[in-house]
């Protein structure tokens, strides 16, 4: 059972790809010079997107953080050493097994969510992503208006109307 | 000059900083660290530039696995370069506070050898995060009030690698070591002092007044690096229960402050670490409550003291 006063950082997955290295790696990564503050959490729960086709747009995840690293992006995929992105900076958050929520927490209004700090029992009683919305710093403050950074935009947090172009 | 405050920010109490001598709150020192960047995060939001880190943040050598703590260290070699980028890139000023653990005056071999470890500790992780000297760990003599406290702290220090050594403050305690004592112990192994105004207080002045006492603990300084001092007001108690001599007060008196300002050295910029209960909400009543009161001329009560 998760410790329901548990700190959980909601984050993107939008493709089949890093989900399944979640499952079976145990690992999820952000980039350092984008990383929500606060970032540190018990907890991470992933919103799946548009690219997961039934199950899209909801939160149907969740693992315990174990630790955290820093490493490259071409250290934690080395099969992409020619990545733009190859030589920056990202915090691996290293992960306990992939946990299904008893209740996915569907987002019926917003589509464009990119972090979320929220807490283990909001999470499991939430019927809407609106229902998981904390007080804390201001890890959610991109979750409904703010545009991509310019030349930024990590494939796996950037909301996803703008996947094509950041990838 | 800076205000300081920590480890707890009770303006944003969700923020943890986790006990690592709790079984229960046992974590990764990468835990430890990524809560430690959370609350520097929320400490810059508030215009704060000087923290103090919990001296439980990181895991320290036990008898049952003497090498975890080198371990972990190892393993956070980036998050703690990545992190000290941060803070040497936002001018935050981080120091450490631990009292229990280090207290090389002692004459119990445990104790010392305890110290020991804990000092080499925190000088490899303000090493890890590539922190200047004004990142220190600030320690009391330790040893009970015993005038041999003072020689056994000279002998033991001695012991401590340069690194660790050249880490160390110390400070003046609220009753067995006085300002006068580590002034001495000061001139003996080469560490300088943080002045406690409380303490000073409790301790008697030693025949000084305020203004020689700054003085003399800012001199034991290294030319370039900034003077730490703490500054505190005596709790006067809570519902009917009298305070003990030297407890801090939940909230700091804005015209012993304004004294305290007024007599130190005018050529020298010390930052100044506020202990108080109430953490960061007592440091922000404190701008508000001086702001008010400085020249007008003058836009805030750290840029006045610069």
């Amino acid at each position: 059972m998760p410790d329901p006063e548990g700190s959980v950082l909601v984050a993107v997955i939008n493709s089949p790809t890093d989900l399944t290295r979640v499952r079976d790696e145990g690992w999820y990564r952000i980039p350092v010079a984008r990383a929500p503050k606060p970032l540190a959490s018990d907890y991470l729960a992933l919103y799946l997107t548009a690219a997961f086709g039934e199950e899209r747009w909801a939160v149907r995840h969740y693992a315990e953080v174990y630790r955290y690293q820093v490493m490259e992006r071409a250290e934690l995929l080395p099969s992409q050493p020619d990545h733009p992105r190859a030589r920056e900076l990202y915090y691996c958050l290293r992960l306990g097994p992939l946990q299904l929520l008893e209740r996915p927490v569907p987002s019926r209004s917003w589509k464009r969510v990119t972090f979320i700090r929220t807490s283990m029992d909001r999470l499991l009683v939430a019927s809407d992503l609106r229902g998981l919305r904390a007080t804390v710093g201001s890890a959610d403050s991109r979750s409904r208006t703010s545009p991509p950074e310019p030349g930024g935009g990590e494939h796996q947090w950037s909301p996803e109307e703008w996947r094509g172009v950041y990838a | 000059m800076r205000l300081g405050t920590g480890p707890r920010l009770l303006s944003c109490p969700e923020l943890r900083t986790y006990d690592t001598r709790l079984p229960a709150q046992r974590r990764h020192l990468s835990v430890s660290l990524m809560c430690l960047r959370d609350l520097l995060a929320q400490e810059l939001r508030l215009g704060i530039h000087f923290y103090r880190m919990s001296s439980h943040l990181i895991p320290m050598p036990d008898a049952a696995d003497p090498t975890a703590a080198l371990r972990q260290m190892e393993e956070c070699r980036g998050l703690l370069r990545c992190l000290g980028e941060e803070v040497k890139r936002t001018d935050i000023r981080l120091t450490v506070h631990p009292m229990l653990q280090v207290q090389l005056g002692s004459r119990d071999p445990r104790l010392v050898r305890q110290g020991l470890a804990a000092a080499e500790t925190w000088a490899r992780v303000m090493e890890g995060m590539g922190l200047g000297p004004e990142a220190r760990v600030v320690v009391h003599v330790g040893g009970g009030a015993a005038p041999s406290a003072l020689d056994a702290f000279a002998e033991n220090s001695e012991l401590l690698s340069d690194q660790a050594r050249d880490r160390l403050a110390i400070e003046n305690d609220d009753r067995a070591h006085s300002l006068d004592d580590v002034l001495r112990l000061s001139a003996r192994v080469g560490m300088p002092v943080v002045f406690d105004y409380l303490h000073w207080r409790c301790t008697g002045r030693g025949g000084s007044g305020l203004e020689e006492a700054l003085a003399a603990a800012f001199e034991t300084w290294p030319d370039g690096v900034r003077p730490k001092v703490h500054f505190s007001s005596p709790s006067t108690g809570r519902a009917g229960r009298p305070p003990r001599l030297g407890e801090h007060g939940d909230y700091l008196d804005p015209f012993a402050f304004e004294d305290f300002l007024a007599a130190m050295p005018r050529r020298v910029v010390a930052d100044v670490m506020l202990e108080a209960k109430a953490k960061d909400l007592a440091l922000l009543k404190l701008r508000r409550d001086l702001d008010g009161r400085l020249d007008r001329r003058r836009t805030s009560l750290e840029a006045a003291y610069a």
